[in-house]
């Protein structure tokens, strides 16, 4: 294994741990360390909120914004497909005429 | 990084409502928990490709699709976790949409391992993760602990650390990971 397979596999592994660090973190313990940070806290919060709101905004306007994301996996469905098949598919994703990434609207 | 049952009950902390209402869930969200999806978000984004999406891009994106159900929220599992795990394959969408047209995928593309930029990419990430705590040696153990895939009992015995230095280095980890999470730049 060459150094940079190592350094995508680490990565993985880093991040996974990492999230779950972050995710299982005490809610005193994260405020505690947000404290710390002043001004910034409620910056970053609002612009989080902000985010969200935002997408909340999006899908209530159009339910369908991000949809279809793969036409293949609807097709799929409908035809009843083995996970085996759709797996050999999966490298076709970006093939169909839908945008993978939903716009954001700016 | 935790025991099992350790890491069951922290999970576990996290109300997971009955029904499936992904809009509810996130306005219920502390701010703590904002914090923490930027976080999280953050540090996805970091290992994308340069011009891709950003951390908040990327955020918007996986709960516009867990909005739409496009990704469906599975019962029993956090909200927090489920997001963080949309995110995680919105990074690997961009990999393989970023990949040049006339690329031919081979087995290993699952794990991109044969995508050199892509290697390039989680190289520099993994080395701006790691100057975070270019002061903190015990930090710095335990990441590449977690980097070479140890779990919490191989990374302590590896690095002769006590249960308590562990915990507290975990601590430190998290906290300094909050504080640059907020921070408008990675060092």
């Amino acid at each position: 294994m060459t150094y940079l397979d190592y350094a995508q596999s680490g990565l993985a592994a880093l991040l996974a741990a990492l999230e779950q660090e972050l995710v299982a973190a005490p809610a005193d313990e994260v405020g505690e360390a947000l404290r710390e940070t002043g001004r910034a806290r409620s910056i970053a919060c609002q612009e989080v909120r902000a985010l969200l709101n935002e997408a909340i905004a999006t899908s209530e306007e159009d339910p369908a914004a991000t949809l279809p994301r793969n036409p293949h996996t609807a097709l799929d469905r409908l035809l009843d497909v083995s996970g085996g098949l759709r797996g050999a598919g999966r490298y076709h994703l970006h093939a169909g005429p839908f945008p993978a990434v939903s716009c954001r609207r700016h | 990084m935790t025991d099992t049952s350790q890491q069951t009950k922290e999970w576990g902390r996290q109300v997971v409502p009955p029904r499936r209402d992904v809009g509810a869930a996130l306005a219920a969200l502390s701010q703590e928990d904002l914090l923490r999806l930027r976080v999280i978000a953050r540090l996805r984004a970091r290992s994308l490709p340069a011009g891709s999406m950003s951390w908040s891009d990327l955020l918007h994106e996986a709960v516009l699709r867990a909005l739409t159900g496009a990704r469906p929220w599975p019962p029993g599992v956090p909200l927090l976790a489920f997001l963080a795990g949309v995110i995680r394959s919105l990074c690997d969408e961009q990999w393989r949409r970023h990949r040049r047209p006339g690329h031919l995928p081979t087995p290993r593309d699952s794990g991109g391992a044969d995508d050199p930029e892509r290697a390039c990419a989680a190289a520099e990430a993994l080395a701006a993760i790691q100057r975070l705590f270019v002061s903190d040696v015990a930090a710095l153990k335990v990441i590449t602990g977690l980097i070479s895939g140890m779990g919490a009992e191989d990374i302590r015995r590896h690095y002769d650390l006590s249960a308590v230095e562990y915990d507290t280095t975990r601590r430190r980890i998290r906290r300094t990971l909050l504080r640059h999470g907020l921070a408008w730049s990675w060092p």
